[in-house]
């Protein structure tokens, strides 16, 4: 049993706020993703939870007890470092050993525990190797594979798949989300990048500017962002967002004046008024093209993906729009097509970006 | 250009180097070269490059100024008072390097300036403390002052190649359970070994050819090799032979030692990031 606690957790950096009053629960066994863009605050934030920063304020929980004066060995914690941060000049199974070495047990233990780690993560065969003579894959794992060693009460990993190339990456994500179930352990895994957060996470933390916007599982938060940030951070291809002003409401509709002078009839069962600026949210692939309506635009760039196609639309508004279609659509540059919108799947945020919520 | 012509500028360039070389190397080989010379042959006009060489000078030398006593203060003081330095200098090159201030930068140039500043004026002052504790001609003053001296040049050069070592190892090192010194014993001193090597090198080799300190504050006991040469220099006036021949024997064990270390010192100042 693992759990981690943070409360009301902040950090500043003279007087430079990272991260501001973050409170967060991790159950025992869970996988936890914290996402954002770069200087969100996300690392500095599971540094603090690893004992490597100082937590400025609040309070950070291990198994029910306060951590915030325990140092960074005595937390029980494995972190999992982006440059790997191997020891350069030590054998994998000496890089895997050191933190038991340090703790005092016997060579035999040792050797023991470090094979079996090994076993896992299928390196028995590079155990003599030195960092320098692995690949960045397999430096991964034996970085992994010294997490594993010290049995810990929470796995930490720290962007640990961006210095790998794409194909290792997907490779890797899968192998993560199996050692997850495998160790039955809790882990906490900070990335920028969403897709990673999004396979696999059990409960995604989206971050900005060191404030959390939402915390959810992945499908909760694709589908009810509570703001334009995270509908724009979760999701690729990206939500579209469009600035839009509500131009008449008749019965239970609205009409959205969009930019370029289309115009957008969704169902009015939130609390909308007529001259309210709002912002529409739809998804790529709940747009489509139709045979009538007021939703119109020119299709500017086609990117053919080969499991789907991607059209982005020039709508008039500052962005262009992006629509997924068939692998095959039958589309051209320049064709100006009619847009449809699923009504179930669009979104609605009003001018602070806060997502309106149905009545 | 033509091939000739492209032969003809190396050729060129490589008798300038030589010539360079080679006027630059004249003092010491002469001086090599007279320390086995008879006193008349050395004094002889024109002088004489072929002679009947002699160990004479050597012998006489050593007895009149106790060569091998000067010797072995010269090795212990810098021996010793470089492994002061680098034990002094481990912990603060770590601080500065990991866990630095926006005023590590100030102290830095701080220690640097006390380098620069001339041993004269402190003679005094440190003169008379000795006289006070009664330390003067003592091997373990002068390798106090030695040790202290280079300190911030030690400093200086671990604190840069600590500095080469991602500071993800170290934290990598702090999850594992490694204080600050199991991480110096363990990942900074290995990972550093060639430039730690090098530094202690360029160190051992300033405090052997020191010679303020070792004129000014030792005298019989705990002279080294340079207050040797010097106090022969006054007694014997211009007896080249003897002079070159205590000079040669000053210089040469650390040029010998030097050489067979000189690998180990271009790798350490060529020393590049530990990835």
């Amino acid at each position: 049993m693992s759990t981690l606690e943070l409360k009301s957790v902040s950090k500043s950096f003279g007087s430079v706020p990272v991260v501001r009053d973050v409170n967060l629960a991790v159950k025992d066994r869970e996988f936890v993703v914290l996402v954002g863009p770069s200087g969100c605050g996300k690392s500095t934030l599971l540094r603090m939870i690893a004992g490597l920063e100082e937590i400025t304020e609040g309070e950070v929980l291990i198994d029910g007890e306060v951590v915030n004066d325990v140092s960074a060995d005595a937390r029980g914690l494995a972190m999992v470092f982006q440059s790997y941060a191997l020891y350069p000049h030590m054998t994998v199974a000496d890089n895997m050993g050191f933190a038991l070495k340090l703790a005092g047990v016997d060579k035999a233990t040792r050797a023991a525990k470090v094979l079996e780690a090994a076993k896992i993560l299928q390196l028995e065969h590079l155990l003599e190797r030195r960092p320098k003579e692995l690949s960045g894959g397999q430096r991964q794992r034996v970085a992994i594979g010294r997490a594993i060693v010290r049995n810990p009460k929470i796995f930490l990993f720290d962007e640990p798949l961006s210095n790998l190339d794409a194909a290792l990456r997907v490779q890797m994500r899968i192998e993560l989300a199996r050692l997850h179930r495998s160790l039955d352990a809790t882990m906490i895994y900070v990335t920028h990048d969403q897709i990673e957060a999004m396979t696999m996470a059990d409960r995604i933390v989206v971050m900005r500017d060191g404030i959390v916007e939402q915390a959810g599982a992945p499908l909760e938060l694709y589908e009810r962002p509570v703001n334009t940030f995270v509908a724009g951070f979760i999701g690729s291809p990206k939500m579209n967002l469009i600035g839009a002003t509500v131009q008449a409401i008749e019965g239970n509709r609205a009409l959205l004046a969009m930019p370029g002078g289309s115009r957008l009839s969704v169902e009015a069962e939130m609390p909308l008024s007529v001259g309210r600026k709002v912002t529409v949210g739809i998804r790529p692939e709940a747009l489509h093209f139709v045979d009538e309506g007021e939703f119109a635009g020119a299709i500017n760039v086609i990117e053919r993906l080969g499991s789907e196609t991607l059209c982005y639309v020039d709508i008039g508004a500052d962005d262009l729009v992006t629509v997924e279609v068939a692998h095959d659509a039958e589309v051209a540059i320049n064709d100006r097509r009619l847009l449809g919108v699923d009504n179930n799947r669009l979104h609605l945020f009003d001018d602070k970006g806060l997502a309106l919520v149905r009545r | 250009m033509s091939a000739t012509k492209k032969k003809r500028q190396k050729l060129l360039r490589a008798i300038v180097g030589w010539l360079v070389a080679l006027i630059m190397f004249f003092p010491v080989f002469w001086m090599a070269l007279a320390a086995f010379k008879t006193e008349q042959d050395a004094a002889a006009l024109p002088p004489l490059l072929f002679f009947h060489p002699t160990l004479e000078n050597f012998a006489e030398m050593s007895e009149r100024v106790g060569y091998l006593r000067h010797a072995w203060n010269s090795i212990s003081v810098s021996f010793i008072s470089t492994i002061f330095a680098l034990l002094l200098a481990a912990p603060a090159a770590y601080v500065m390097a990991f866990h630095g201030t926006n005023r590590t930068r100030a102290v830095m140039l701080w220690m640097l300036s006390i380098r620069f500043m001339p041993a004269v004026g402190v003679l005094i002052p440190i003169y008379l403390i000795l006289v006070s504790v009664r330390l003067l001609d003592t091997t373990f003053a002068l390798t106090v002052i030695i040790g202290l001296s280079n300190l911030p040049l030690v400093v200086w050069m671990l604190y840069s190649y600590f500095k080469e070592v991602p500071s993800e190892i170290l934290e990598a090192a702090r999850m594992d359970g490694a204080r600050p010194l199991t991480q110096l014993r363990y990942l900074l001193v290995p990972l550093t070994a060639p430039g730690i090597a090098s530094t202690a090198l360029l160190s051992i080799i300033l405090a052997w050819n020191e010679s303020f300190w070792a004129i000014n504050i030792t005298a019989t006991d705990a002279g080294t090799l340079a207050l040797a040469i010097a106090s022969f220099a006054n007694s014997e006036g211009l007896f080249w032979a003897k002079l070159s021949a205590a000079s040669l024997a000053s210089v040469a064990p650390i040029l010998i030692f030097g050489w067979i270390m000189q690998r180990q010192l271009v790798r350490g100042l060529t020393f590049g990031a530990v990835k």
